[in-house]
């Protein structure tokens, strides 16, 4: 099973970090910043703020690395970190005005197109209107619920995992991504 | 009937439904409702509606992670380095500090010559001394 492979190797690497090895801290950064820089920015919409916020959860992992012990899975423990800092951050009130959305973003060409399938101007132009509708009816769920959908989604991450990293029951777990699910549902429903 | 989005048991269904992770008695349950119901449908639909594109992540990110790493390392306390490190330097400050110790009752202030000028004369001899404790 291929969870349970990145389980033996991501601990098995910070392991070796944990021994001062720098090239296994380079490739856990190789493997996991760009899930954790995107989950950030899926949390807090802002990818200038997501980019910090992860600085700070890499930064953390390499600073325990010397009290570092495979108690449960590493990507439990990496997005517990980047989910603590990410509600800090949009309960601080972070994401001030000022600084861009990523809905703003989207012009300036830095946009790694997933879904290239639309050829006509119009085509492109309901695609871009599809993405901007689903990046605010996921920025619009509660923090939790959102944080749960994300990992849920777009890391792979099963409820009981969530749950671990959330710090909840897996019936919390699994009422939160219904919740999040089913509103996501009646504000996409035009799309279907 | 019953929609399954109406109660927590329910809920976890579709959940578990979702994951994969029902058993198949559960999933047969899941599939004869749903074959029915237009909203449990768009719920499960859902998921595989929200692929959207993400922001590539800026080049510099790993040059500043590594900077800030570098920055904290060198700030790190003496006793967190590896006593293969702290051992010679803390002999050799065992050493000056008992060249000090030492020096200390030989020097006696001359009125005739100004202060600043002694101090300077201080200064100097205790840094031939720093430089050179193995010739004590
Ligand atoms: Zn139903």
């Amino acid at each position: 099973m291929e969870a349970v492979a990145n389980l033996e190797r991501d601990a098995q690497l910070m392991l070796r970090v944990r021994d001062g090895d720098e090239t296994s801290f380079a490739l856990l950064l190789e493997r996991h910043r760009g899930p954790v820089i995107h989950f950030l920015c899926r949390m807090v919409g802002n990818q200038a703020v997501s980019e910090e916020l992860a600085q700070e959860v890499f930064f953390r992992v390499y600073k325990s690395r010397e009290s570092y012990e495979p108690t449960a899975k590493f990507t439990t423990w990496l997005f517990r970190i980047a989910t603590h800092l990410a509600l800090n951050s949009i309960r601080d009130g972070k994401k001030e005005k000022g600084q861009q959305s990523l809905d703003e973003e989207l012009p300036d060409g830095r946009e790694r197109q997933v879904a290239d399938g639309a050829h006509t101007v119009e085509e492109s132009l309901m695609q871009e209107v599809r993405v901007r509708e689903v990046r605010s009816a996921i920025e619009a769920l509660p923090e939790k619920q959102r944080a749960a959908v994300l990992m849920h989604k777009y890391d792979g991450l099963g409820y009981a995992q969530i749950s671990k990293v959330l710090e909840c029951s897996d019936s919390a777990t699994k009422s939160l991504l219904f919740r999040a699910y089913e509103t996501l549902r009646v504000r996409l429903a035009h799309f279907a | 009937m019953t929609c399954l989005r109406e109660n927590s048991q329910g809920a976890e269904l579709l959940i578990g439904y979702l994951e994969g992770t029902l058993p198949v008695a559960e999933r047969q349950q899941v599939d004869v409702h749903v074959a029915e119901c237009a909203e449990c449908r768009g719920l499960l639909a859902v998921r595989g509606s929200l692929d959207v594109p993400v922001p590539e992540v800026s080049a510099n990110f790993d040059a500043k992670l590594y900077a800030r790493i570098a920055v904290d390392e060198a700030s790190r306390p003496w006793w967190k380095f590896s006593w293969k490190l702290v051992a010679p330097v803390a002999g050799l400050a065992a050493v000056l500090a008992v060249a000090v110790f030492v020096q200390q009752p030989v020097v006696q202030m001359d009125p005739a010559v100004p202060q600043d000028v002694q101090q300077l004369e201080q200064a100097l001899e205790d840094l031939e001394l720093l430089s050179a404790p193995e010739s004590l």
